[in-house]
């Protein structure tokens, strides 16, 4: 009788559970997603980290990089000249002029910064950049040296190349359809694919722009060494460091005094950590992690206190039976026992499915972020601490406060559960709010009232809201930031292509307007100074009124409003640049309003002088019309930007409608249980306003009202707290990476999202209005007299 | 099985006001009787029924059901006690909506060795047949009676009924009294029904009168009628 007796508990708590079936069964979509949001990301990260790892360690990647100038210092042109008998002033010159003496340059700078730092090892990695066509369709390739003992390459696929061969990476090769065997045209030069390469230090293949990080529009590529000296295009080169003691003291010493800086060819030193093309995954890796953790913890927290809402409600509408069965001697483990395991294994069931699918999903996961990251795969393994957080820890917790909320109501003795005793602390609480918000109307003070009764519910339902609010913001804000940083920029101008010669340009000024642009450092911190001239036309430099600020670069320096927003630089200022051990003092006159990165604008003359004694200097043409790859040391064609971003574009858009859509139906699930609850829980109090003649819309507005209110309220006060946090976000960025995300909540953006929000609250409140409608008098009384 | 109570206090605490609900109550009730606790509102009776049954505890003083203390048991000594040897009526009847007759009695049932099955204890209070509806398919005398058949269900040997027909129309409440009167003849058990309805009382072999948490009059009923007979109020 014992078994039978507990069997009809479990009966009772499944039959319950069956009654309010679409609520447990939008509650257990949100434990199915948090415990498949969890597993799909820590399970496909963690075999990424993984495998990661080891590659690194392998590979040796770098821990930190030297960048440094192209132009050569006044003692290296000295030695350039007395050892080569060559006039050169640039790195790139010098490597067309004499490639061995340039290899010696490459050494001595090696030596005298082996000389700063006693416990590094470095060896230089020369990079050869150009744009290549496979099937009349142009890409950029980026050849990297093939390293001897920092950031050794790792052949995915096939073979290491030999001559006339060419590795790539699999991405690419992938999504161009070429497979190993297959040739590429490279500057009048056939290669052979050998196989698919991986590279440490480029886990993202970002070659020209730091967001221009499509894994399909360009491609790292290894030769051997005889075919990379051939390859005819000057490398751009610079440091790779791993500290080679234990002790890594003088380097950290050196960042914090600034010692390194004193050698005049040296531009900056990036830690791995700090470098988006190598280090970025650590960041994502931790932020995947770190967004997984609490998203799903989040996600399960509501979760877990909606069922326990659901559960002292259970308890309180059957608390006088309970309390006869509790007279008949019923126990309490038994009337506990079922609801936790019913409600457990219910829990779990969800859980587990969510763990499952999660598991199963994270190998594709994976390979998604394969697309952007150039990395090894992991094998998706069991992990007992993926297993742990996403389904032990929410078990553990939805069990022990189960336990908790039952074993506090259950307590009671059977006659307290029998004839409970009117409490007064709501009488309390309302005396408290009636004071509070005397000069308000009956009908507002109603609200109040209705929600101060339920303050926990209310706390659930605003927590759903601002994270809906917020989600469907920062998606929003990042709508178009693609479009904001080159295209917007480029839209400005005619640029159709820009040709950069090898040092300094001659006479290629018969295809375009010239140009001089130079990386250094302003202040400290690092700038692409652009020279140009009054009366360049395809190039127009304006404010954010439109002025035209080309004739102010005789007065001084017009910096973007990018590294206006990144340095914290304004008009008037009086900024030291520096490059190749040249100082010189410039005002800041005025700011262009383009998102351009960190560019700087100058009077080219001026630079030219500055730099290399010649007014006339220019180092490359802006065009308009597409520039041949045979007159220029490399071209950039503003076509096949624009034509990478939008591939970009389209993966970034499904990532935020993704997140909308997300964070529409948390928020819908939110409001649509916590509605359907607010009025299950007064169906007296609505029955009486029945009575006293209240319509449906009356009452409606007074249960459902003052959660209407709060939607506004919240959803408004989630804005100023979205744009202060996204504000945050890009400083961290920018001091993370020196480069601005440029996110923005436009009025616009925060009207779709109210427009799409407010059918989010209508959909949601639909089924509670329905049920106000719906409620016979009667039934109502009856159910509070029962 | 006997009852006795032996300078029984109640004194309520919980809130600013002290309410003295028993006031010393001394009282006997032997195996097998029918005794009815009469009283007005507050008069202590409710209280009276809660700690004898064990629902509740006392101030002070001593409770004993046979040769058992229940004051002197811990919670759950006290909740296995009930389990084996008590019943309960009340006036709501409690049920849980979501579970059918059948289930509902045999929720009574829990732990006890000894039980009816759930068919016969319906067949005594007039309910063969309605193991498979549910509470809302019932009237109100219907619903009472599944109440009584999940009190008995296990055998008790008191049943305790607190204003078991006070939900209840004339008709129905005489038809429950009926019940009550002819489960106590056929199984010989001890009821203590708490009423504030006089005309009940006259069915009782003895009627205790209680006001203020004294017991006012204490006498056997020498004119007892049946529940039929009775006039109601």
């Amino acid at each position: 009788m014992k078994s039978r007796g507990i069997r009809l508990y479990f009966l009772y708590v499944w039959r319950f559970m069956r009654e309010k079936w679409l609520s447990f069964l939008l509650l257990g979509v949100l434990l199915f997603i948090s415990g498949f949001v969890y597993t799909a990301i820590a399970d496909s990260v963690g075999a990424f980290q993984a495998a990661s790892e080891d590659y690194f360690e392998k590979t040796n990647q770098e821990d930190f990089v030297f960048e440094v100038s192209d132009t050569l210092d006044l003692t290296e042109r000295e030695r350039v000249f007395e050892e080569c008998g060559i006039t050169a002033t640039s790195m790139s010159s010098l490597y067309r002029e004499d490639r061995d003496c340039y290899m010696d340059i490459v050494h001595q700078r090696q030596d005298r910064l082996l000389a700063e730092f006693a416990d590094i090892d470095l060896e230089a990695r020369l990079a050869k950049d150009l744009t290549f066509a496979v099937e009349g369709d142009n890409y950029r390739m980026r050849i990297l040296n093939d390293a001897e003992t920092i950031n050794k390459s790792h052949i995915e696929k096939g073979e290491a190349p030999g001559e006339g061969e060419i590795a790539i990476t699999q991405n690419f090769a992938r999504a161009r359809g070429l497979s190993i065997g297959d040739t590429l045209e490279l500057r009048d030069a056939t290669y052979a694919i050998s196989g698919f390469v991986l590279f440490p230090d480029y886990n993202l293949p970002i070659i020209d722009h730091v967001l221009l990080m499509d894994s399909t529009h360009q491609t790292l590529a290894l030769l051997n060494d005889a075919d990379f000296a051939d390859f005819n295009v000057a490398p751009s080169m610079y440091f790779s460091g791993v500290l080679s003691a234990t002790d890594g003291d003088s380097l950290e010493a050196a960042i914090d005094e600034g010692t390194y800086l004193e050698l005049p060819f040296f531009e900056r030193l990036i830690l791995t950590e700090n470098n988006v093309r190598s280090g970025a995954i650590y960041a994502e890796i931790e932020g995947s992690q770190a967004f997984a953790l609490i998203f799903s913890l989040f996600i399960a927290a509501l979760g877990l206190i909606i069922i326990l809402m659901l559960l002292a409600k259970t308890i309180r509408a059957s608390k006088r039976p309970f309390g006869v069965l509790k007279a008949l001697g019923v126990p309490n483990r038994a009337l506990i026992g079922p609801f936790l395991a019913v409600f457990g294994l219910y829990g779990l069931a969800f859980l587990l499915a969510g763990y499952t699918v999660g598991h199963i999903v994270a190998p594709p996961l994976q390979d998604l972020y394969r697309m952007f990251y150039l990395l090894p795969a992991g094998d998706v393994v069991f992990r007992p601490e993926t297993f742990f957080v996403a389904i032990l820890a929410p078990m553990v917790l939805l069990l022990s406060v189960t336990y908790w909320l039952l074993k506090r109501m259950f307590r009671l003795r059977p006659v307290d559960l029998i004839h409970p005793k009117l409490s007064d602390f709501a009488v309390v609480k309302f005396k408290r709010m009636r004071n509070a918000f005397a000069r308000f109307s009956f009908l507002f003070r109603l609200q109040v009232a209705f929600i101060a009764r339920h303050m926990g519910k209310f706390a659930v339902y605003v927590l759903g809201i601002v994270a809906a609010v917020y989600a469907g913001l920062l998606s929003f804000s990042m709508m178009g930031v693609l479009e904001r940083t080159l295209p917007d920029y480029y839209e400005n101008t005619s640029i159709v292509s820009k040709g950069y010669c090898e040092g300094l340009c001659t006479d290629e000024d018969e295809y375009g307007e010239r140009v001089l642009e130079a990386p250094m450092q302003i202040n400290g911190e690092r700038a692409e100074i652009i020279g140009l001239s009054d009366g360049q036309s395809l190039h127009p430099l304006e404010d954010a009124a439109g002025n035209d600020l080309l004739g102010k670069l005789e007065e001084g320096l017009v910096i973007s409003a990018s590294f206006r927003d990144l340095t914290g630089f304004s008009r008037g200022d009086t900024v030291t640049l520096r490059v190749v051990g040249r100082e010189l003092e410039k005002e800041i006159v005025d700011v262009a309003t383009p998102y351009a990165g960190s560019q700087v604008f100058m009077d080219r003359s001026a630079l030219g002088e500055w730099l290399f004694d010649d007014e006339t200097a220019y180092n490359a043409v802006y065009a308009d019309e597409r520039l041949s790859e045979e007159a220029f040391a490399s071209v950039v064609h503003v076509e096949d930007l624009l034509e990478h971003v939008a591939s970009l574009h389209d993966v970034f858009n499904a990532f935020i409608f993704t997140i909308i859509g997300a964070a529409l139906a948390v928020g819908l699930i939110v409001v649509y249980l916590l509605t359907v609850m607010t009025v299950e829980d007064h169906y007296y109090p609505l029955a009486l306003f029945k009575v006293l003649g209240y319509d449906n819309k009356d009452i409606h507005r007074i249960l459902l009202g003052g959660y209407e209110k709060a939607n506004v309220v919240f959803f408004l006060l989630t804005i100023p707290i979205a744009v202060a946090s996204f504000s945050f976000f890009r400083r961290w960025i920018a001091e993370m990476y020196e480069f601005l995300v440029p996110l923005q909540v436009l009025p616009l953006h925060v009207g779709i999202f109210a427009a799409l929000f407010l059918l989010m609250t209508l959909l949601g409140t639909l089924s509670a209005k329905r049920r106000i409608k719906r409620l016979s008098l009667q039934e109502a009384l009856a159910i509070y007299q029962e | 099985m006997s009852i006795a109570l032996s300078s029984v206090w109640k004194v309520f605490t919980e809130t600013k006001v002290k309410v003295e609900a028993l006031k010393g109550v001394d009282l006997r009730i032997e195996s097998g009787e029918f005794v009815v606790v009469l009283g007005p509102s507050g008069s202590g009776k409710s209280t009276l029924l809660n700690v004898t049954g064990g629902l509740d505890g006392v101030t002070e003083g001593e409770i004993r059901i046979a040769d058992d203390v229940i004051t002197a048991m811990s919670e759950k000594e006290l909740m296995r006690f009930r389990r084996n040897r008590l019943g309960f009526v009340f006036q709501q009847y409690h049920l849980l909506s979501t579970l059918n007759v059948g289930e509902n009695v045999e929720t009574g049932a829990y732990g006890v060795k000894d039980s009816y099955p759930y068919s016969e204890v319906l067949r005594m209070v007039g309910l063969d047949g309605y193991e498979k509806k549910y509470p809302f398919e019932l009237s109100g005398g219907e619903q009472q009676r599944v109440s009584i058949a999940r009190a008995l269900v296990k055998k008790p040997k008191i049943l305790f009924c607190d204003e078991p027909t006070g939900a209840l129309d004339e008709k129905t409440g005489k038809a429950i009294l009926s019940l009550l009167k002819k489960l106590h003849e056929e199984l010989s058990m001890t009821v203590v029904l708490v009423t504030h309805n006089a005309s009940i009382a006259q069915i009782a072999d003895r009627i205790i009168r209680m006001n203020s948490g004294y017991i006012v009059e204490d006498q056997r009923n020498e004119q007892k009628v049946s529940p039929d007979e009775i006039a109601w109020h």
